[in-house]
């Protein structure tokens, strides 16, 4: 699969010169000058709860804007683009996982995994490439470890980490170049948030997408190609 | 859209509520159109009420109340009119036929009218249908009676039943003429006009009865039996109204002048649908403020259905959120939003209509034999169909207010996922 990759830098994700506040009297919550992720890299971005991380998720899926700067995904300048087309951009190209409450309690597994395909078009021609949206949904599904009798299941039926592992799957459905995760493992043991980095990062490979990683579990930055602070970058709120 | 794949699921997650919604949905549109159904009827049966009569000429009074007492055989004549009147009107040129009615007595709670047997020929009703007789025949002697269906049903008599008529129009009445004991000649076929609850028996019968009461309480020494009155020479002298008939359609406003200008006494004569037209005009208040109601209890049905999806909005905000992060936009979530007041209002109103024809196919003879409306089972009317239209269009405008509630929130919520 290509990818289109930022011209300038060869980077999946570039930010540059960006401020958001959440409303326009308050305060500035990020204040980034520089932030690229390359092609394939897996990103680990830790910071204090509050410090911006899942606005910065936010931002770079376009669906909020920047008060300032410019946000390229996948050789896609977000403030190019409207909002209808952000909206779209998004369903085609990134997969999210968020902390908990990933899934639409009332639909199946299956469903839930293949619910990205009712948006994007693209990621449905992409998902069906080799195989039926179910087919596909299922494989995704047993690969992260799935029983084969739960695929019919209610979402709402699953424990916290089989949800978590459903959003994966969900994630990678479709092969989107870029994964974002929030704070996936933050309601999983130890032992389950290692199996389910590791098995995020085969699926990844396996996909080619690039990863971002939030997290403020630091004994997981080491499995990651680069970990970032976000309180390196951001300098929002530090006194000038 | 294939967002709209996720309604039903969606819905069924939270059916105890959506059922509860659409309950109030249903019963309220069933509400709504047999109020409908029950107007259109009691004023279809009203308006049918008499037909093929051209005037009702009676003593002069107002024309509702000359078509009250007349015809609907409610409240009393204040005066009555000669007979020597009615037989020179009678002979009018542009007269075909006429019909002369008396009223003011009563036979346990029905309207005795003495008229002639003209009136079985004559007097018409709902597309001009003449009066049937489910058995017997008019009468023919002076102590017969021919009752209308509802008399029969109500009070168990066929032909051949002896029956007693009381003196004043009140259900109970102490003075009754038990001495002139009437036989029943006839019984009329239901005709859903106040025929139904009327005693008929002829002119000369009423005079009988009167015998001895000329100064309203027996006086003694001068009571006739039965027998007597049958020898005694007995004509009317004075009636409470008559209907006509004329040859010539023309005719009739000619008639009504002369009627109106009459020297020998103040008469009046009214056409009938004029008439009716006033009087049901009256009526129409109590009408309208039905139909009022009836449209309060849809709103308030509606208005149950936006508060059980705005209850229903903050637990949603994950799905919602959930939904965004997988690519739905706004537009998705109002169009759900939207979709899932649609099926809700469209399932309601589909109930509503099935209810409604439940109920009146069970309830449709208890409100005939209780209240005299025959409720027809038909299909709806376009006028229906335009308060359905109103009703689904108002669901659909309620649902667009968490429709816009969600786009906004799922707009400002960005991808935080909220409690
Ligand atoms: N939708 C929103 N509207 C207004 N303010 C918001 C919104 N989301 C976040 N904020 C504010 O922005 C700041 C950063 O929040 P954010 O959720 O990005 O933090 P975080 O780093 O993800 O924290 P955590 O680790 O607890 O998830 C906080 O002060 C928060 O109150
Ligand atoms: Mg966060």
């Amino acid at each position: 699969m290509t990818q289109n990759v930022d011209p300038d830098n060869g980077s999946l994700v570039a930010v540059d010169s960006l401020r958001f506040s959440w409303n326009a009297d308050g305060p500035t919550v990020l204040e980034i000058d520089q932030f690229s992720i390359a092609v394939g890299e897996r990103v680990f971005l830790r910071g204090a709860s509050g410090s911006g991380k899942t606005t910065l998720l936010s931002l770079l899926g376009g669906v909020v804007v920047p008060d300032a700067g410019h946000i390229t995904v996948s050789g896609q300048s977000l403030g190019a683009i409207g909002r209808g087309e952000r909206d779209r951009f998004r369903a085609d190209n990134i997969g999210f996982i968020f902390q908990m409450f990933n899934l639409v309690p009332y639909l199946s597994l299956v469903q839930n995994v293949a619910l990205p395909c009712r948006f994007s078009a693209s990621r449905y021609q992409r998902a069906t490439a080799s195989n039926s949206l179910e087919a596909e949904s299922e494989r995704l599904l047993l690969q992260l470890g799935l029983p084969q009798d739960s695929m019919h299941r209610k979402a709402s039926d699953l424990s916290v980490g089989q949800q978590q592992r459903v959003a994966a799957a969900r994630a990678l459905l479709g092969s989107p170049p870029l994964i974002i995760a929030d704070e996936p493992t933050s309601a999983l043991d130890a032992d389950a948030r290692e199996t389910f980095v590791s098995l995020l990062f085969d699926e990844c490979e396996r996909a080619g997408s690039t990863l971002l990683f939030v997290s403020h579990d630091r004994s997981l930055a080491t499995l990651f190609d680069r970990s970032v602070d976000l309180s390196d970058i951001n300098t929002a709120g530090e006194v000038a | 859209m294939k967002i709209l794949a996720l309604t039903f699921p969606s819905l069924w997650n939270r059916k105890f509520t959506v059922l509860l919604t659409i309950l109030s949905i249903a019963l309220s549109v069933a509400l709504l159109l047999g109020v409908e159904k029950i107007r259109t009827s009691a004023r279809a049966s009203f308006s049918s009420t008499i037909s093929g009569t051209d005037l009702i000429i009676g003593a002069r009074t107002g024309p509702v109340q000359l078509l009250l007492y007349s015809v609907f055989r409610i409240g009393n004549a204040t005066n009555n009119m000669t007979w020597e009147s009615y037989q020179d009107i009678a002979s009018h040129k542009s007269v075909k036929w006429s019909v002369p009615l008396s009223l003011g007595d009563s036979h346990r709670g029905y309207a005795v009218l003495g008229t002639t047997s003209d009136y079985f020929e004559h007097y018409r009703y709902g597309r001009k249908q003449q009066l049937e007789f489910a058995s017997g025949e008019p009468f023919d002697d002076l102590f017969h009676a021919v009752v209308g269906s509802e008399v029969a049903s109500a009070l168990g008599y066929q032909t051949g039943s002896e029956i007693v008529v009381a003196h004043g129009t009140g259900s109970v009445s102490f003075a009754n003429h038990k001495d002139k004991p009437f036989v029943v000649s006839g019984v009329l076929e239901r005709t859903g006009t106040p025929v139904d609850r009327t005693v008929h028996v002829s002119l000369n019968a009423i005079e009988a009865i009167h015998i001895g009461w000329e100064s309203g309480a027996p006086q003694a020494g001068k009571q006739v039996s039965a027998e007597d009155a049958r020898k005694m020479e007995l004509h009317p002298e004075a009636i409470t109204a008559f209907l006509v008939g004329v040859k010539n359609k023309i005719g009739i406003f000619q008639l009504q002048r002369a009627v109106n200008e009459y020297r020998e006494e103040p008469l009046l004569a009214v056409l009938p649908g004029v008439a009716l037209q006033e009087l049901w005009s009256l009526i129409g208040v109590a009408e309208k403020a039905l139909v009022a109601v009836s449209i309060c209890v849809v709103l308030i049905g509606l208005v149950g259905m936006l508060t059980a999806i705005l209850t229903s909005l903050n637990e949603r905000r994950r799905e919602i959120a959930i939904l965004r992060s997988c690519g739905a936009r706004p537009g998705h979530v109002f169009t759900l939003f939207i979709g899932e007041a649609v099926v809700v209002t469209v399932t309601g109103i589909a109930l509503g209509i099935g209810l409604l024809y439940l109920v009146l196919l069970a309830t449709q003879p208890i409100i005939e034999s209780k209240f005299g409306l025959y409720v027809g089972i038909s299909g709806l009317t376009p006028y229906d169909l335009t308060l359905l239209g109103i009703v689904f269009v108002a669901g659909a405008l309620i649902g667009a207010v968490p429709a816009i509630l969600a786009y906004r929130r799922s707009l400002a919520d960005g991808l935080t996922l909220r409690i």
